[in-house]
């Protein structure tokens, strides 16, 4: 019967997965068995329209939100159920809805902080060097607080605060909303150099054009439900994708 | 006395007061500033402390042949006390209570502050002498002057500088200073102000905000610790209702500074300090009143300037 190889977690090139979860907020039910994968060396995007779902199901990949059932894995570990402080060690990093910058704390501390479970100063040194080299900005603006950057200066710091993790896997969370168009381009551009250099990324966007240019693949979420899963080039060509959320 | 000998002499009282009132905003606030909580049993945690301070005394046998080595026992050991209690609260009160809605979360703080009052009377009921044997539990208790009289001015001299009121300002300003650079320069010190202003992102940083917060109540007790020392020694009288006005002043200072802010915290002290010190040293019959006038300070703060001289640092909605 099990000819087939099984596609679940133990595939290995299979980095992250969701396996049947339902999360919600209180009484709230937001997802309904959600099952989706990042393989590694992938770009994945998840798109949908407003109150779909999508951060949640990022939060639930990071710990903020615990599922009510079903399984989370991170290089065929579990890990639903840990804390979100506890699930960064494994080297899933994410870059929140609204950037959540620390406004108070200078550029160079809210990178600092993005390095708070590591503890080589060198390497958190070459690490701080390497945000300066994608987003230059950010090294003039170094000492400056953080709440004082623009909408797209805070995106970048986002960014490369999360990198300082030095994740394998990267969740964002509408990296286009609120920055300048010309800034969304080169943050586009960053996310497929960083993906080059090895990096995995689960994409949540409303620019659902842009997101699918970018991404190897694609799911299309729905009140809560995975209803469409393809590659990204099939998707973007898909007429009812099309018609729902590329506006033709 | 001429005017700038009174304003001298209100100054040096003000600002000691200040200085203790300071250590026990500093608590306050910055317990507010983490979990946005006014933590309603701090001052009565201090006076817990000051209740140890006099059991360490009387243990080492009331009037004490070497005061600096009963000063230095206490500093030692009031403070450790004062911080795990503030942590034990916060660990078994407040932190299951944290999703709650704030009401919940006050009233505990009041009955928390209600059960410290009561083991601080039970505690003066103790059978020791430094509690006049416990007759009378609810009853003021003197502390013993370890430090004792001693004009730093010269003995005829009309304003007074004692050895008490440098006592005060050698522990109190050391330790903010520390808690400055503790606070601004330090990995856990960047930690805790990550959690105040967010703390979702907090976590995502691999912070353990429930640690960070332990770690803040465990900072603000154990200031009220040394702040229990030095106004046991500074005022030599405690009582189980002491929690009360040392509570209110501290707070009202918080507000007064901007609550969550910790240089506003310690200019609050200062100016709430101060106006003790003028309604008891030199308004007539104004000590009947200075605990009105605290509160009326308290009052148009928070009706006129609710964020406090420096700004509160409340947290920004995104
Ligand atoms: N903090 C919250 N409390 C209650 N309901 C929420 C909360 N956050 C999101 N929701 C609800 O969960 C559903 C999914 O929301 P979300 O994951 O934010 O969607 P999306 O990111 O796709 O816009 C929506 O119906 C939303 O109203
Ligand atoms: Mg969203």
């Amino acid at each position: 019967m099990n000819e087939t190889p099984d596609p679940g977690p133990r595939t290995p090139d299979i980095l992250l997965s969701l396996e049947n979860v339902d999360a919600g907020y209180g009484p709230i039910r937001a997802l309904h068995g959600i099952t989706l994968n990042v393989r590694a060396g992938e770009i994945v995007t998840l798109i949908g329209a407003n109150g779909a779902g999508k951060t949640t199901t990022l939060l639930c990949c990071s710990g903020i939100v615990t599922p009510t059932s079903g399984a989370i894995r991170f290089a065929g570990q579990a890990i639903h159920g840990q804390p979100a402080h506890a699930i960064v060690r494994h080297g899933i990093a994410q870059v929140p809805e609204g950037r959540k910058i620390f406004p108070r704390l200078s550029v160079l501390e809210n990178l600092r902080l993005g390095a708070f479970t590591r503890s080589d100063p060198t390497e958190i040194a070459a690490s701080i060097d390497h945000a300066f080299t994608l987003f230059p900005i950010l090294a003039e603006r170094r000492h400056q607080a953080g709440g004082t950057l623009s909408g797209g200066e805070q995106q970048m710091l986002a960014i490369g605060r999360a990198l300082m993790s030095k994740p394998r896997v990267l969740l964002m969370d509408e990296p286009s909303m609120g920055v300048a168009p010309l800034l969304v381009l080169k943050i586009f551009e960053t996310i497929r150099t960083l993906n080059r250099e090895g990096l995995s990324v689960l994409l949540v966007e409303q620019n659902a054009r842009l997101a699918l240019k970018l991404a190897h693949r694609g799911y299309v979420i729905e009140t809560g439900r995975i209803v469409m899963e393809d590659d990204a080039k099939r998707l973007l060509a898909d007429p009812k994708v099309q018609e729902a959320y590329l506006g033709e | 006395m001429s005017t700038w000998e009174i304003i001298l002499q209100l100054l040096i009282t003000g600002l000691a007061n200040g200085l203790i009132i300071a250590l026990i905003a500093l608590g306050y606030t910055m317990v507010y500033g983490i979990v946005e909580l006014i933590n309603f049993a701090h001052g009565d945690v201090m006076m817990l402390g000051c209740f140890l301070a006099l059991t360490i005394v009387g243990l080492l046998g009331g009037e004490v042949a070497a005061p600096w080595l009963a000063i230095g026992l206490m500093l030692l050991l009031v403070p450790p006390f004062c911080a795990a209690l503030n942590w034990m609260i916060d660990r078994h009160v407040y932190r299951p209570l944290r999703n709650a809605p704030k009401l919940t979360v006050l009233v505990s703080a009041i009955g928390v502050s209600f059960v410290c009052v009561n083991l601080g009377m039970f505690w003066g009921g103790l059978p020791m002498e430094v509690f006049g044997g416990g007759a009378q539990a609810a009853s003021a208790k003197s502390f013993p002057d370890l430090l004792g009289y001693h004009n730093l001015l010269g003995n005829d001299a009309v304003v007074q500088l004692t050895s008490k009121e440098v006592m005060v300002a050698v522990i109190t300003v050391p330790l903010m200073i520390l808690l400055t650079w503790f606070v601004s320069r330090t990995r856990l010190g960047t930690a805790m102000r990550a959690v105040a202003q967010n703390p979702t992102a907090a976590q995502l940083m691999g912070i353990d905000t429930n640690r960070v917060v332990g770690l803040t109540f465990i900072i603000g007790g154990a200031l009220a610790g040394v702040a229990s020392v030095v106004a046991a020694l500074y005022t030599t009288s405690i009582s189980f209702q002491m929690g009360y006005r040392n509570g209110l002043d501290a707070f009202t200072a918080a507000v007064l500074g901007g609550i969550g802010n910790l240089p506003g915290a310690v200019l609050g002290a200062l100016c709430i300090g101060l106006a003790r010190a003028v309604m008891e040293g030199w308004v007539p019959n104004g000590g009947q009143w200075s605990n009105t006038v605290v509160f009326g300070v308290l009052i148009l703060v928070l009706v006129f300037r609710p964020t406090g001289i420096l700004g509160s640092r409340v947290r920004e909605k995104v």
